[in-house]
């Protein structure tokens, strides 16, 4: 089930990624052309900017379950280096516990901040409201968040 | 309570957490302790949705793994091969002119050794090199081409140093170029030793199939400088079309990658490597704006004014600390979370900010090869299953040269500011 979970979550991840990367390309090439006929299309870039920001936290969400954030992997090497299964497995889940603990608290943030958006906010570009934009936030460290959990779960077996 | 809090943010850093969260749970307790909203931290991330350089980041990424994953590096390699192969030390000069190549483009991620390692290795030993040359070539090249565009380390710095990273590619070839001057050099020493080495001898035919064969490679450099610099293009109008000429050459041109088999991986690394960097980055402006508005960089600059009298012994204080940064962090983290705190203090000793961006990013480059924690020393001790000691002993000898390198490059700015 959690299996399940976690592979659906990389799916999306995925699928968001690559409409996410294609997009920006595309929509940076259309500029480019544009320009050559001395016209632009001015939502682009500010649609380009959401898509970049987009792609980091479903890229984020890859690096978790593939385990590579950067990090100071001192410890990592060590506990690798030997034959400690249980305090690598200690190691790990702290590691993960504390992280999800931190994306979640940067979720509630995001919350927070798409409420005030939601009251002050204006519309941006396609008529949309900034506080859609701003929710990616709470959304995406949500997602990276719970794939910390699930990575717990899923290292079990 | 507040002090027990920053302990174990700290021994959780230590003990492996990932960056992003370190920074982030330091800026959340920062803000909470000064009774701050936390959703303050998220105003702060969402700054990241507004830099619009920073688009550079995952196209020219996803360019670097595209060219990495295609048979790009054999091309390359059987290219500079046949031109410079009949030099003494020719292929170890060969290997280094494409990793460094490679490592501009897919910004000393650790692709350069694993993509380049397997097929230089092999070229190496059947030149005769010795092992031990061979190793400490390829772990040192993994990072060489660090400064040149369009590498990744040098944008980050521009979008965190707010320095126009038009100007910082310039400001770096100069230097990027000196580097590898003194390691071919190096190279046409160890290869002159045994004059019985077997050299390759300069034929035309295969020169020019070569030429031939890389034919839609050679453009690349010319797309990114001569757009950028002849004010055709932008520097992310560079990278889309980057990006775009790399999709097109190695799927449709060469057909080296299959659209459905290896892109879908393609972009699961490339991006994967992108959201780690970008995540951090996003974290750390709310750390480094926190530091900054507490003043810490002048903190920090009142405390060493004893010591530090003048730019010069700033400078190598400077050297000795970011050789220690850069062995043990990583390049990216490095540069969001030192740059901030290094600016201010540089601006007081009046060091040119560009020559210090040369300087910064020169050491973090040799940071990837300093005992005990340089990171190119565990990614060629895995890619070619020798103990890290043994690698330490290998790439000893490059160390030492490139620190020369930075030396230079650290006291004679002009190298860094010729163009200014």
């Amino acid at each position: 089930m959690i299996q399940k979970f976690d592979k659906l979550q990389e799916r999306f991840a995925f699928a968001v990624l690559v409409v996410a990367l294609f997009g920006m390309l595309g929509l940076t090439l259309t500029n480019i052309v544009a320009r050559w006929f001395h016209t632009s299309f001015i939502w682009v870039e500010p649609v380009v900017r959401h898509l970049v920001f987009i792609a980091a936290f479903m890229g984020a969400v890859l690096a978790t379950g593939k385990k590579t954030h950067i990090k100071i992997d001192l410890v990592g090497r060590w506990l690798e280096g030997g034959d400690k299964p249980r305090l690598r497995k200690a190691h790990f889940v702290f590691i993960s516990l504390f992280s999800a603990l931190a994306c979640f608290l940067l979720a509630k943030a995001g919350y927070d901040f798409t409420l005030v958006e939601a009251q002050y906010g204006k519309k941006v570009f396609w008529g949309l409201h900034s506080s859609y934009l701003v929710a990616i936030i709470p959304f995406g460290f949500s997602l990276i968040g719970i794939r910390f959990l699930t990575g717990i779960f899923l290292s079990e077996k | 309570m507040e002090a027990l809090i920053i302990i174990g943010i700290f021994i959780f850093a230590l003990l492996g957490g990932p960056i992003f969260a370190v920074m982030s749970l330091f800026a959340i307790a920062a803000f909470h302790f000064q009774e701050t909203e936390i959703s303050a931290v998220a105003i702060e991330i969402y700054r990241l949705a507004q830099a619009p350089t920073l688009l550079t980041i995952p196209l020219f990424t996803f360019a670097g793994y595209l060219l990495a994953q295609s048979k790009s590096p054999e091309r390359l390699l059987r290219l500079a091969g046949a031109w410079l192969g009949w030099m003494p030390g020719g292929v170890a000069i060969v290997s280094l002119i494409v990793c460094a190549f490679f490592t501009a483009f897919t910004g000393a991620s650790g692709v350069t050794i694993i993509a380049l390692g397997g097929l230089v290795y092999p070229m190496l030993a059947k030149e005769g090199y010795d092992e031990k040359f061979s190793l400490g070539l390829i772990t040192t090249s993994g990072s060489l081409g660090l400064l040149f565009p369009p590498s990744l380390p040098v944008i980050l710095y521009g979008i965190v140093a707010k320095v126009d990273i038009n100007d910082l590619f310039l400001a770096g070839i100069i230097p990027g170029t000196l580097l590898v001057v003194i390691l071919s050099a190096w190279s046409v020493f160890n290869g002159s030793k045994e004059f019985n080495r077997s050299k390759e001898s300069f034929e035309f035919n295969k020169a020019v199939a070569s030429l031939w064969g890389a034919r839609f490679e050679l453009p690349l450099p010319f797309i990114v400088l001569g757009g950028i610099y002849g004010g055709f293009i932008t520097v992310t109008e560079a990278a889309a079309i980057t990006a775009a000429y790399a999709l097109v050459m190695v799927c449709f041109l060469y057909k080296d990658v299959s659209i459905s088999k290896d892109l879908p991986q393609i972009v699961k690394e490339s991006m994967s490597l992108v959201g780690a960097i970008l995540l951090i980055l996003a974290c750390a402006l709310g750390v480094t704006n926190y530091l900054v508005d507490e003043e810490v960089p002048m903190k920090i600059l009142e405390s060493m004014r004893e010591l530090i009298t003048n730019k010069w012994v700033f400078l190598l204080c400077l050297n000795i600390f970011l050789l220690i940064v850069g062995s043990l962090m990583d390049i990216f983290s490095a540069i969001i979370v030192v740059v901030p705190l290094i600016l201010p203090i540089a601006q007081q000793f009046d060091i040119h900010p560009i020559h210090l961006a040369i300087v910064f990013l020169t050491n973090l480059e040799i940071g990837y090869i300093t005992p005990p924690v340089g990171i190119n020393l565990f990614i060629s001790s895995f890619r070619f299953k020798k103990p890290v000691l043994s690698l330490y002993k290998a790439s000893f000898p490059f160390l030492l040269l490139l620190l020369a390198g930075l030396l230079l490059i650290t006291y004679i700015p002009l190298l860094s500011l010729a163009w200014f």
